[in-house]
């Protein structure tokens, strides 16, 4: 008991919402609370988290100092005979208006800011945020561009063979990029099973239902990098799909589009060409990596039953197996873990991982897929 | 004794009665829960539209600035294209509005596809009224077949004021009897 | 009549004697040692838990292997410890404290228990099998624990059902005891809190379990024979199944504490020698919390997306639970008030729980504030809450009673020094677990992660070695236990002198049989609730 009321204490005193920025780490503004974030919203939150907590703590400071007293005032050896009182109509009339009182009080602020939070106003920029095991993918709404965002920290960190980055498990390969000032739109949504979109400085977190759409928004007011994870339990890998949201000037954003777009364009214009094995298998290893290791393992092994091993499959290694093997790349396998890349994935990326299942870890299958033949095989849309 | 076993006996047979009770009660908590998500747009299921629905939807047409956002889909393992022809449009409140969809098989097989809608905000829900729509049945997309569907909905007029801006989410999804072609190829 | 021949008969001998018994003080027994035993199989769980969350990074086990232990860790500490330990308390006390001679259906009191190990080793049986055991939290929610479950869930599903048919045959024999067992002249405002608290349990029990018992049979049929309930690709609703799943779930959680609150109803006024403040709003705020349980459970889900209207109606209902709350808490205090106070080990316990109790109580309120629980849900502040609630609450509140009842039950006393060593070092473990997780919460810890960012190591790592403390500190309980049978300074009929109730009117050790003819029984004299 009387460590809890010592670190009460320490907690109370501790320069509230001041970031404590020694060590290791990232910040979500404190190691202690809550974060004050960076929108109209999340500061509205956090002081009404602090409102809260302080009518709590008194709550708590009177209760537990009638009953520590009482404790100590009428312990045996101070009083020998106890009083014979055991009811009291009024005193139980007052101890329950008096709480009714003190919720009333803290339920109107609260409502208050929730009618905020659900604002349903016109946005300017919509961003689809849907939840895959175990990555987000973004796209914006009527932009034309989407992309995977990806845990980028290094396997080694994980195992303990490297030094811990700063930003270690809340770093991606592509971020979110928005605008500051603007009211951007999250529409959410799963690929699978039920994630969770959350950024505590943006006071943001809201389930991705798979077959249905949420919603949530936010205006960042400073440029910055604000970082969170998955919420809600996804599997294996819940702790590794991290969210970096980058709030960005809103030139730099447009920038930001133009590039994406270029960049789809000149992946586009790649797929027309030969690729040689080398090309292919090289690049094949980081989309390996990245989209089909944490299931598939990264030599190959998998972890039967719920994700079969590639490496010395027989069936996807024959040469009348290759169709087979990438049509379950492009489409999935419905009522599995196993997400189509079609809609995702570049022709080139799925030609280079198809073709480096096939010639690594010992299989053999000797052939290469061109990117052309993915395209062939999707009606040549992509 | 005996008459306390009565009392036991007794006892029993209302908790057995409590204990069916709340096993259909449980039972009916299914569709329930389906009634109580049109009513109250819980979770963006859209609504089927009846005639007196559409009366009273009808009965004022507004102008005033809505925002309605086509989202679309694809579910896991299902080799569709999945489009929606604008991604957005400018519907009239109390009136009718028309959009297009199209599905594309990129398969050599036949496919029995079923669409999921969903709405958000769930305040809009209840106020979306679909008049003729693909989603509420099964359909067949022939090996190869590119095909357009319409939507035609209708915003009712009682749309509460403050959403401005409304999602139509659209999932399609294999229906799992169907012989889908990602089952037959056995990796 | 049938139950005065079996009493004539000799017990049977040896483990068949256990496998028969139909005697309410061996299966209260029998109950509190499987409660035991689960306690530290779940314990564990939770130690591997914490040792691979000592530092970042994986070291020790794998994630798969950590989702399965984080699961199993909740299903076992909640249906395997908690709930069986209050089961084996009703059992021995409640015929006890009515003036009953045993439970009202004796061999289905066999029945009940016995499916319990049924049904734990058939769970537990799921970490050997291929693709392991449950991954997908205590609360399993779909389409995760349906169409991404591994192969054993079938085996999950099952053994949930047996465990529920044991709660629910277990509640029906409590509430048949109570209704119709109690000695001439107790009425229902005569009994004790804790007979009381376990009749609005085993109400609980009856009205919720069928409805666990109806989830996980959509989740086995969405598994095995084609149906939608909560798959979005079949026309269903992953968010039905954390409706229906909560509708069950949050009051479960008040099945877990109710009679927590009615061991130390009891345990209060004994220590400080006066009657307990309020009996007769005690009971009316049980009842109440039991009713309001039924209109909050959408608190857990307020982030999946629910329309304003609901989410307010939620955090009202939330709030509203804390006032009924509070006067039991506001009660226990004016108890104290100008009583007479020692502080034996059961009083330390019961006291502990008042406070620790009391800090899950307030995070609670916390966490019912939507705007703010935006930032709360599913972080370690909520694995906090709850903990606080059970296992400083509820355990402590289980433990206060085991050594409360014990020279009752073995005719000794339980040596006071041990007592006294595991209590300090249960609060300091417990505390330096639990509290911790706030500050992690808080701070932005997602839960049920097996590594996490560097900001929140120093937390971890004290929680980690509290929960070692703590853990190892039980070992101490066992010691205590063990000892107390074998022997130590005999007990009187009434070991606490400040003690009520008909069950301190039997000598101890209790004997196999008692009030076999019905105590006489004084509402004027013997009630709590006497002018």
């Amino acid at each position: 008991m009387r460590s809890v009321v010592g670190l009460l204490t320490i907690w109370l005193l501790w320069p509230l919402g001041v970031a404590a920025k020694e060590g290791e780490g990232v910040d979500y503004g404190s190691r202690w609370n809550m974060t004050t974030g960076v929108t109209e919203l999340s500061r509205e939150v956090h002081s009404l988290h602090m409102i809260i907590f302080a009518i709590c703590v008194a709550i708590a400071v009177v209760v537990f100092g009638v009953m520590f007293w009482s404790l100590i005032r009428y312990r045996r050896s101070q009083n020998k005979k106890s009083a014979h009182f055991h009811e009291s109509t009024a005193v139980e009339i007052l101890w329950t208006a008096i709480p009714v009182v003190i919720l009333v009080a803290m339920a109107v602020p609260a409502t208050a800011t929730l009618k905020k939070i659900y604002d349903a106003s016109e946005s300017e920029v919509d961003v689809l945020v849907t939840g895959y095991q175990w990555r987000w993918r973004y796209e914006y709404l009527n932009e034309g561009v989407s992309f995977f965002s990806n845990l980028s920290t290094p396997a080694e960190q994980i195992k303990n063979q490297q030094q811990k980055s700063d930003t270690y498990l809340l770093e991606v390969d592509e971020p979110l990029v928005v605008p500051v000032g603007t009211k951007v739109r999250f529409l959410l949504t799963s690929n699978d099973v039920i994630h969770s979109w959350w950024v505590p400085e943006l006071a943001v977190k809201k389930d991705a239902v798979p077959g249905f759409i949420n919603e949530s928004w936010t205006r960042i007011e400073e440029p910055g990098t604000y970082r969170g994870q998955c919420a809600e339990l996804c599997g294996r890998n819940h702790a590794f799909m991290p969210v970096e949201v980058k709030a960005v000037s809103q030139d730099e954003f447009q920038q930001f589009l133009a590039q994406k777009r270029a960049q789809a364009e000149a992946e586009k214009a790649s797929e027309s060409k030969q690729w040689s094995k080398d090309e292919l298998m090289a690049k094949g290893e980081q989309v390996y990596a990245t989209y089909c290791s944490a299931c598939h393992q990264p030599q190959g092994q998998g972890l039967p039953p719920a994700f079969p091993a590639l490496a010395g499959n027989a069936n996807m290694i024959e040469a009348s197996g290759l169709q087979g093997h990438i049509e379950r790349v492009l489409y999935g396998k419905s009522g599995t873990a196993m997400p189509g890349f079609a809609e995702t994935l570049s022709a080139a990326d799925i030609a280079a991982v198809v073709t480096y299942e096939r010639n690594a870890w010992g299989n053999d299958a000797g052939d290469v897929v061109q990117p052309e033949t993915i395209n062939t095989m999707l009606g040549g849309e992509k | 004794m005996s008459e306390q076993q009565r009392g036991v006996r007794k006892t029993l047979w209302q908790l057995s009665g409590l204990l069916v009770l709340m096993v259909i009660f449980t039972i009916a908590l299914v569709p329930l829960y389906d009634v109580f998500c049109e009513v109250t747009g819980l979770n963006g299921k859209p609504r089927r539209v009846d005639d007196a629905a559409l009366q009273a939807a009808l009965s004022r047409s507004q102008q005033r600035p809505l925002q309605m956002q086509f989202v679309t889909r694809v579910g896991q393992g299902l080799p569709v294209q999945f489009r929606s022809q604008q991604a957005a449009q400018r519907p009239v409140v109390g009136g009718r509005n028309q959009t297009h969809f199209t599905f594309e098989n990129q398969s050599d097989t036949d496919l029995l596809v079923r669409t999921v809608p969903s709405i958000s905000p769930p305040e809009a829900s209840p106020h979306i009224l679909k008049i003729e729509c693909f989603c509420f049945q099964e359909m067949v997309l022939k090996a190869g077949e590119k095909k357009q569907v319409g939507l035609m909905y209708l915003v009712g007029a009682k749309l509460p004021d403050h959403v401005a801006a409304v999602t139509l989410s659209y999932t399609v999804y294999p229906v799992a009897d169907a012989p889908a072609v990602a089952e037959e190829a056995s990796l | 009549m049938q139950m005065q021949t079996e009493h004539a008969h000799e017990p049977p001998r040896g483990w068949m004697r256990w496998l028969l018994t139909t005697n309410h003080k061996e299966i209260g027994s029998l109950y509190l040692l499987f409660s035991l035993a689960m306690l530290f199989v779940g314990g564990i769980m939770a130690l591997i838990i914490r040792a691979e969350l000592f530092q970042p990074g994986l070291q020790l086990i794998q994630p798969e292997f950590f989702n399965q232990m984080t699961t199993m860790h909740g299903l076992i500490m909640v249906f395997g410890a908690v709930m069986p330990a209050f089961v084996g308390l009703a059992n021995w006390m409640i015929p006890l404290q009515i003036g009953a001679p045993d439970m009202a259906l004796p061999r289905l009191n066999n029945f009940s228990f016995w499916l319990l190990p049924i049904a734990f080793g058939l769970l537990l049986s799921t970490l050997w099998m291929e693709g392991g055991g449950p991954n997908f939290g205590w609360t399993f929610y779909a389409p995760l624990s349906t169409t991404y479950a591994p192969p054993s869930t079938s085996f999950f599903i099952l053994s949930i059902h047996i465990a529920g048919i044991s709660s629910i045959l277990g509640a029906i024999n409590i509430i048949a005891t109570i209704f119709n067992m109690r000695t001439p002249g107790m009425r229902l405002m005569d009994m004790s809190l804790f007979v009381w608290t376990w009749l609005i349990t085993a109400f609980l029990l009856v009205a919720v379990m069928p409805v666990l018992a109806g989830v996980v049979t959509m989740m086995l049929l969405d598994i095995n024979f084609g149906t939608s309930f909560f798959n979005a690709a079949g026309g269903g609703d992953p968010v039905l199944f954390q409706h229906l799943f909560w509708f069950f779930g949050h009051p479960e959680v008040y099945i877990m504490i109710l009679p927590a609150f009615g061991i130390v109803s009891l345990i209060v006024p004994t220590f400080a020698r006066k009657r307990l403040f309020g009996y007769r709003s005690m009971v009316y705020a049980t009842a109440s919390i039991a009713i309001l349980s039924f209109t909050v459970w959408a608190h857990h889900m307020f982030t999946v997306g629910l329309p304003l209207a609901a989410q307010l109606f939620f955090m009202y209902m939330t709030m509203l639970i804390a006032v009924p709350t509070g006067v039991k808490v506001f009660n226990w205090i004016a108890t104290l008030f100008r009583g007479s106070i020692s502080f034996e080990v059961p009083m330390l316990f019961a006291l502990a729980f008042i406070v620790q109790f009391t800090i899950g109580g307030l995070s609670g309120v916390m966490l019912a504030i939507v705007p703010a629980d935006y930032q709360y849900h599913d972080t370690y502040f909520v694995v906090a809450h709850f903990h606080y609630v059970l296992v400083p609450g509820a355990l402590f509140a289980i433990i206060a009673g085991v050594y409360y009842w014990l020279p009752k039950w073995t005719g000794f006393y339980p040596s006071e020094s041990l007592g006294k060593l595991h209590f300090w070092l249960s609060v300091i473990g417990v505390n330096l677990t639990f509290f911790p997780m706030h500050f992690s919460g808080l701070a932005g810890m997602p839960r049920r992660i097996p590594d996490y960012a560097l900001q929140f190591a120093d937390f971890n790592m004290v929680s980690s070695l509290g929960a070692f403390i703590f853990g190892l500190s039980q070992i101490l309980l066992l010691i205590v236990i063990y000892r107390c049978v074998k022997g130590g300074k005999p007990a009187p009929a009434k070991p606490w002198e400040g003690a009520e109730g008909l069950e301190w009117t039997v000598p101890s050790p209790a004997p196999l049989h008692t009030f076999e003819q019905p105590p006489v029984f004084d509402p004027q004299r013997d009630s709590p609730s006497r002018a």
